[in-house]
């Protein structure tokens, strides 16, 4: 029983950790450039803009024209659909027009993501 | 202007019919495709690959299209001596004649090429210098470049590659010479992606 705690806790430690490590997201915001030629945080480009991408419904941006293939995936951006559709957009999203043939580096994608995930409203680049 | 050569594929003689945003065959069309599948000794494009290459060019022209307009802003801003600006409208020139190649390529394969937005959404605001203008500008033609290199691998067919490819080159040129202005490595590395 005990042992089991001390385990949980251990777990939980270091998971805080690797939280910790990872709110350096300098390399996600490097990897971003593959991104700009299509995006910006703030704005629609040729792409929809990124602001608070994370948590939401695929395709629901305001004012972005997106292709019924986005529109009628379902997909809810998380760290793990985003990871998918990163590796791949195309094979996630037959149909898409995000011309991209993705990153095939996991450890690169989560970098990225990381870096995504810190695009919310308390974001300069967001305001 | 550079004419993209289809004949190796003879994709040129397929049709397209646009529907509701999503490009679809018409009967007619997917006869004649048959035919040329079957005629056709190279390996041929199946409809699906077709329309994603299309999808791919027309996000392309979307990005050129937001070029010239960047441009355009830059141009017009009042704030370029008189060197950067016909640098500036060189620049543009080539991105109008990268919007026609990719826009008549479309054509070609039987697309709707897309149009120009009616409105872009630059941070004009944050424009209040030369130095700038030309930062964004280097900013647009790095993401330009690094759109090419995502989306060539893409391409079934190998012409329209090589065309994106040779786009992908002089966009990196832009880079290289809006870099040098500002007072920065031109070239800073061996690779890009
Ligand atoms: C060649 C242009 C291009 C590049 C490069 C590109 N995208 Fe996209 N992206 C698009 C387009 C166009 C869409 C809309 C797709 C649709 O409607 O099918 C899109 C959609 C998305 C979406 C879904 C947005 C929403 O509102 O549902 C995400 C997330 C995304 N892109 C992330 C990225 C990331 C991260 C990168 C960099 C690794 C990237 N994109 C690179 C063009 C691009």
């Amino acid at each position: 029983m005990i042992t089991r705690y001390l385990a949980i806790t251990l777990v939980a430690l270091v998971n805080s950790t690797i939280a910790g490590e990872n709110k350096d997201v300098s390399v996600g915001e490097q990897l971003y450039v593959q991104c700009t030629g299509c995006h910006s945080p703030s704005y629609h480009r040729t792409g929809p803009k990124h602001c608070n991408i994370v948590g939401k419904q695929a395709a629901t941006a305001k004012g972005f024209d997106y292709t019924e293939a986005l529109k009628n995936s379902g997909i809810i951006w998380n760290f793990d659909s985003l990871d998918l559709f990163l590796k791949n957009p195309i094979k996630m999203v037959p149909g898409t027009s995000m011309g991209f043939i993705g990153m095939n580096q996991k450890q690169q994608r989560h970098e990225l993501i990381r870096f995504l995930q810190t695009l919310d409203n308390n974001n300069p680049r967001c305001q | 202007m550079t004419k993209l050569d289809l004949k190796n594929t003879a994709l040129g003689r397929r049709q397209f019919l646009e529907t509701g945003g999503k490009i679809g065959l018409s009967g007619a069309a997917i006869a004649l495709l048959s035919g040329v599948n079957t005629a056709c000794a190279e390996t041929p494009a199946t409809n699906l690959q077709l329309e994603t290459d299309v999808r791919i060019l027309n996000t392309a022209l979307s990005a050129e299209h937001e070029a010239v307009a960047a441009y355009q802003v830059g141009a017009e801003s009042g704030l370029l001596t008189p060197g950067v600006l016909k640098v500036a409208v060189k620049f543009q020139g080539h991105h109008k004649e990268h919007i026609d190649l990719l826009a008549s390529t479309v054509k070609k394969l039987g697309g709707k090429p897309t149009d120009a937005k009616q409105q872009y959404n630059f941070p004009v605001h944050q424009l209040n210098n030369e130095r700038d203008v030309l930062t964004f500008a280097a900013g647009l033609e790095r993401g330009a470049v690094s759109a090419y290199v995502g989306a060539i691998p893409l391409f079934d067919n190998g012409d329209l590659a090589k065309a994106a490819a040779s786009i992908l080159a002089d966009e990196a040129m832009h880079w290289a010479i809006l870099r040098q202005a500002l007072g920065l490595d031109p070239v800073p590395g061996a690779f890009f992606s």
